[in-house]
Parts: structure tokens; C-alpha cells; sequence
């Protein structure tokens, strides 16, 4: 399939974090910095733009890899002029902490459980940080503090350290980014090759969407051009809670069973809808096959429930509610924590989860809309009581697995995941770092 | 989809078993924020009513939007079969909750003189021994007020206009039932009977 149609793309204005798959495995580390002088900030900037990589010439085989964005209070900071600002879109302007109601995160998942400083205004810039292994993982970070200590204006306040384990499997025990999006324009491949391209402008500002719109884009043009929006949300996933409740609503042979059914997917990887009765780990690591699928031949979801994970994620060519196209994203999830050994089965009061990055051009249509309508709702599947299973919210929700001869209906289901904090960050393009970083006011 | 423009039943578009009625009214100066109030209560009535005593009633919906920078109201309802020989019905349960929202609007003026002349409120209570004659007597005026304000739809869709809410309420309590049935674990083996095949094909998602 090709994806070199559209509009030309800017390929080395646009930050390669932003469109290049991660390499796998590999270990990386989230730093938050707060901006108390931004002439130092820009000189921060002024450091960082030489390494990082855009688009065109990224390699792969680089040990390391730079992505750096900043917060609407990280754009204050730093000095972007007030009219400027005012062009950005207002959930933009609000950050994640704000939307919290909008986005599902109540209950424990409220900005007022969040880690500190997660969800405060302190959080001005993200720089995200990926090496091929953790000893140069280390070295990075140590450049990096380099780099702020004779500036004190700038001062870290966060660091998450993450990982991919070399199975690429999440914390739950299922092989993980598996789905990715052809981007039309650049091409990078994505891995389902029944969905066409999707518009550039799904994914960078400045050029046409599936709306044949150029989306909202922030001014001056310098700014916005080859931009992109990231949220980014650290997840905390209860595994012990997961098998427990796996052990106690089926019996020992069909515990992976029932959390294949969760997640729409066998923990190799290999998708329902290709192997819907046992794991096929040939299959599952085969990326030329293992999301190279549709639902379409699966109406009722007797091989991939329709409430499932993934098919939530991702509906294809399921009827549902709504247009597929216009809510796809770029996903990013990485390990942090330790992982619960197997076969543990109480919580060891560790901190494990997932650190999840959203990429994408419309923070609203895209993360916003997935997060309370696909994530928190059931209606635009049919089934309004029940939510996503493995990371919505569930108030004592329900999921139905439809299987013959009768669908087994699971209720009462536990959080297995609370959202420990996040924020959304606006990832300039090359260029456009480069103006913050000579901003005079 | 056909058109009802007789007299009696005034003008609109239904399809299938739903009629559709939108009427226009003028809102009294000063008088936005108690008709948005009033027209939110009169919602919160229709709400409090069990859908089984609301199939007496046809209404399918009821939509109150005030335009016009507040100076114009559209009332809006859909219903089941012709409105004509149930708005009766509506006006025994329930006239005043109507007289709520009206009294706001200029056309109150007629309506207020079409209550005076048919002897007050009260006349209308499904207690008035006399009711049925009082409703031949005088709610064909009450429904030429409303046909007076109504513009009849131009296009009309619903995409459950091939049933009846009995029809979906019935489907509703069966739904209900059934999934009763399939939580009780010797579902299985019961809907394995020949009888009961077409409920087996339904019982797996």
C-alpha cells in the first residue's frame, strides 16, 4: 500500500517523535520541567533542538531519540505572546487536570488523586526520552540534567522512567502497540493494510483531515505549522486485581480465555478476530499479519466482543455509531514499574502500569472524544451499560461476551486501571522550537 | 411517508406509525427566562410519566426551543397515529401543565378567553361527571389555537417510525426476561429444545 499521496509533507520540520514508530525494546524516561525564567527556558531549547531528529532523517539504529513538548502553562512561561495563546483550542488551554469531568477521570481517577505535581500548573515542559537500553537510557538523563543545571530558571520536577520489555508486553501480559496508523504522505507503513491512509492533518497541523479541512491551527503560522497535540496520562494498572478477578469468574483454563475477551486480543499479540479460540503466538509476532483484519465478518462479536479493548479502540468496519476515521490516533504506551511476577495473585504494593501518549491534531475530536464516548460509553456499540473493560471507569459496570450458545454476561467489574495524572502537551515542529526559543518578549 | 392536511387534524408529515407537529409561538416581552423555566417543568412532567401510562397519551417526544433572541418559541412533538382524536386525552391530564408554558406566549390572550368561555380548568378534571360532553363542547377551540401556530414539517424521518411504543415496550419487557433466563446457568441445556430454536440464535450475544 502506498502512502506517498497528499499534500507534501514537511518532513524535516515535523519531530520524529511525533510519526516514528519506537524501536522495541527499548527504555526511555519522562522528565517535567518547570519554567521559572524563561530566558533560561529558551536557552534550554536553544540546547535541545540540535538533538532531536525530525521525521526525515530519523534512524532507527540512533541509540537515542528526543521528543520534547510544553503544556499551555509551559507556553505561557516561556513567553508566548497573549494573542498568540488565545489561538490555541480552549481544552488545549484548560490541560487534562480540567477536563477531568469530560474525560472519565472522576472518582479515584480525579485530578485531586493525582501524583504530584501531575495536574498543576508546574508542568511547563515534557521532554520524553528513548535509548535502546537502560544503561544509555541513564547516560541521557544525566545529559539531560547536564543541561538544566547551570540554568536555574528551569528546574525538573518529574521524572517516570519506562520501559518495553523485549516481549513487548504490557503489564497485564499482553503484547502491546501493536496498531498503528498509515499515515498518508510519509511513508511510514502503518500495520493494518485493509484501512487506507489517513490525512496528514489527523496527525500534524497544517494540512488537509478527513474532513478535507485544514484543522485549528495555532498562529503565528511559525508556531502551529508541523505541530501536534500529546497527552499523556500515567496509568496505573492493578495486575494482581486482574488475575484475581480472571481466577474467580472462570475456571484455570479459561482465565486467559476470558482476558483475551477483555482485551481483544491473545496475550501474543495474535487478534480474536484471526484466532478467536486459542492464542497463536506465531501469528501474535507476526507483524505483517497480526492487524491485518476487520470486524465486518463478526456483527454479533461472537469472536471479538463488540465492547472488547481493542475493537473499542479501533471499530474498523463495525457498525457503530459514528465514523471510525475521524476519532483514530497515534498511540504510545510504555511499561514503568516493576512487573508482578507470574502467578501472583496479591498486590505488592509497587507502582506498575503504563505510561500512555496520545498523538494526534484535535485533542477534542480525537483523545477527548475516544476517552467519553468509546472509553466511558456504550451506546455507539448498542450496549449503553457497559464501558470499556480493562481501562474505562466501571462503577460496578457490566461486559457481555457473546459466545454460543449463550452470551456469558460478567457484572460487578472492578477499576483495573486509575489514572495517576497526565497533561496535554503541544509538540512543536522544528522550526517552530526554534521561535520560542529566539522569542524576545 | 404521507401528508395529513385535513382540518381536524391539522397539517404535518408522518411516517410510519409517528405524526410529527411543530407549532410557532410568540413570546411575551420580559417573559424569556419564565417560559424557559416553565417549559423545563412541563418536561420534567412528561419525565415523571411511566412509559406504560405514556402510551395513553401517543407522545413520542416533546421539544420546546425558544428562538429569535428569546422572542419566539417552537414547540415540537412527535406522536403515534393522528394527534386529532388524542389530543382529548391530553387535555383532560393534564390542561394546566399546558396553561404553565402558555401563559407566556401572546397567543395566551386566546387562550386564557378559550378557558374563560369553557368555564375554567376545573371543567376539564377527569372528575367533572360532565367531562366528556365539556370536551365535545369546547376543545376543538383549544385545537384551532394550536393549528393557527403550526407549520407542517417539509421532510420527516424517524428511524423507528415501524413501531409502536407498545410494541417497544413489549420488546423492552421481553428483552428483559430473556436475559433473566440466559443468567441462570441451566439456560443452555433448556433452549437446546427443537421449540425453542429461534430464541437459542438470539441467546448468544
Amino acid at each position: 500500500m502506498t502512502t506517498d499521496t497528499g499534500a507534501a509533507l514537511e518532513l524535516g520540520d515535523i519531530q520524529a517523535a511525533t510519526l516514528m514508530p519506537r524501536p522495541n525494546p527499548y527504555a526511555g524516561a519522562y522528565l517535567a520541567l518547570r519554567i521559572d525564567d524563561r530566558h533560561a527556558a529558551r536557552e534550554l531549547l536553544r540546547r535541545l533542538i540540535p538533538l532531536l531528529e525530525p521525521v526525515s532523517s530519523f534512524d532507527p539504529g540512533r541509540p537515542v531519540s528526543l521528543g520534547v513538548g510544553l503544556s499551555f502553562a509551559g507556553l505561557e512561561a516561556i513567553g508566548v505572546p497573549a494573542e498568540s495563546l488565545a489561538t490555541f483550542p480552549s481544552e488545549f488551554q484548560q490541560g487534562m487536570a480540567a477536563r477531568a469531568a469530560e474525560i472519565g477521570d472522576v472518582g479515584e481517577n480525579a485530578p485531586e488523586h493525582w501524583e504530584a505535581p501531575l495536574g498543576s500548573k508546574d508542568v511547563h515542559l515534557v521532554v520524553a526520552a528513548l535509548a535502546r537500553d537502560t544503561a544509555l537510557m541513564e547516560a541521557l538523563v544525566v545529559l539531560a540534567q547536564d543541561a538544566v543545571r547551570d540554568l536555574p530558571g528551569v528546574s525538573p520536577i518529574w521524572q517516570l522512567d519506562v520501559h518495553v520489555p523485549p516481549d513487548g508486553r504490557e503489564q497485564f501480559g499482553f503484547k502491546d502497540s501493536i496498531s498503528e496508523p498509515t499515515v498518508e504522505g510519509t511513508n511510514i507503513l502503518g500495520s493494518n493494510p485493509h484501512e487506507a491512509p489517513l490525512k496528514a492533518g489527523e496527525f500534524v497541523l497544517g494540512y488537509e483531515d478527513e474532513n478535507g479541512e485544514l484543522p485549528p491551527m495555532p498562529q503565528p503560522e511559525v508556531l502551529g505549522h508541523n505541530g501536534t497535540y500529546v497527552a499523556f496520562r500515567k496509568l496505573h494498572q492493578r495486575v494482581a486485581a486482574f488475575r484475581r478477578y480472571l481466577r474467580d469468574n472462570a475456571a484455570d483454563t479459561e482465565a486467559t480465555w476470558l482476558a483475551a475477551k477483555f482485551v481483544g486480543r491473545w496475550p501474543s499479540g495474535a487478534p480474536l478476530a484471526l484466532s478467536p479460540d486459542k492464542d497463536n503466538p506465531e501469528l501474535g509476532g507476526d507483524p505483517t499479519r497480526n492487524n491485518a483484519f476487520l470486524y465486518g465478518d463478526d456483527p454479533r462479536g461472537l469472536k471479538c466482543p463488540v465492547g472488547a479493548h481493542a475493537r473499542r479502540m479501533n471499530a474498523r468496519d463495525s457498525v457503530i455509531t459514528g465514523q471510525v476515521r475521524l476519532h483514530r490516533m497515534i498511540r504510545r504506551g510504555t511499561n514503568y514499574g516493576p512487573s508482578l511476577p507470574p502467578g501472583v495473585l496479591e498486590d505488592d504494593g509497587a507502582e506498575r502500569g503504563l505510561m500512555f501518549a496520545f498523538v494526534g491534531a484535535h485533542l477534542a475530536r480525537q483523545f477527548e472524544f475516544v476517552q467519553k464516548q468509546w472509553v466511558h460509553d456504550g451506546k455507539f456499540i448498542g450496549a449503553p451499560a457497559e464501558r470499556d473493560p480493562l481501562i474505562g471507569v466501571q462503577d460496578g459496570g457490566e461486559f457481555t461476551i457473546p459466545q454460543r450458545p449463550i452470551r456469558r454476561r460478567l457484572r460487578g467489574l472492578p477499576d483495573f486501571v486509575v489514572n495517576r495524572g497526565g497533561e496535554y502537551c503541544f509538540m512543536p515542529g522544528l522550526r517552530a522550537l526554534r521561535w520560542l526559543a529566539e522569542l524576545d518578549t | 411517508m404521507t401528508t395529513t392536511t385535513n382540518v381536524k387534524s391539522g397539517k404535518g408529515l408522518s411516517d410510519g406509525v409517528i405524526s410529527e407537529l411543530a407549532t410557532y409561538w410568540n413570546v411575551l416581552p420580559g417573559h424569556e427566562d419564565e417560559l424557559r423555566a416553565a417549559t423545563q417543568r412541563f418536561a420534567d412532567v412528561l419525565h415523571q410519566i411511566p412509559p406504560d401510562k405514556n402510551i395513553h397519551t401517543g407522545l413520542r417526544d416533546s421539544r420546546h426551543v425558544i428562538f429569535d433572541n428569546g422572542q419566539r418559541l417552537m414547540w415540537a412533538t412527535t406522536f403515534e397515529n393522528d394527534w386529532d382524536p388524542y389530543f382529548d386525552d391530553f387535555v383532560q391530564i393534564g390542561v394546566e401543565h399546558f396553561l404553565d408554558w402558555l401563559q407566556h406566549t401572546a397567543q395566551y390572550t386566546d387562550v386564557s378567553a378559550w378557558v374563560e368561555s369553557s368555564g375554567g380548568v376545573e371543567k376539564f378534571r377527569l372528575d367533572n361527571p360532565d367531562i366528556e360532553a365539556q370536551m365535545k363542547r369546547t376543545v376543538g377551540g383549544l385545537k384551532a389555537i394550536v393549528q393557527s401556530v403550526q407549520s407542517p414539517a417539509t421532510g420527516y424521518f424517524n428511524q423507528l417510525s415501524a413501531w409502536t411504543m407498545p410494541q417497544i415496550v413489549k420488546a423492552q419487557r421481553l428483552q428483559e426476561a430473556f436475559q433473566q433466563v440466559l443468567d441462570d446457568p441451566r439456560a443452555a441445556e433448556a433452549l437446546q429444545h427443537p421449540a425453542l430454536e429461534p430464541l437459542l440464535e438470539m441467546a448468544a450475544d
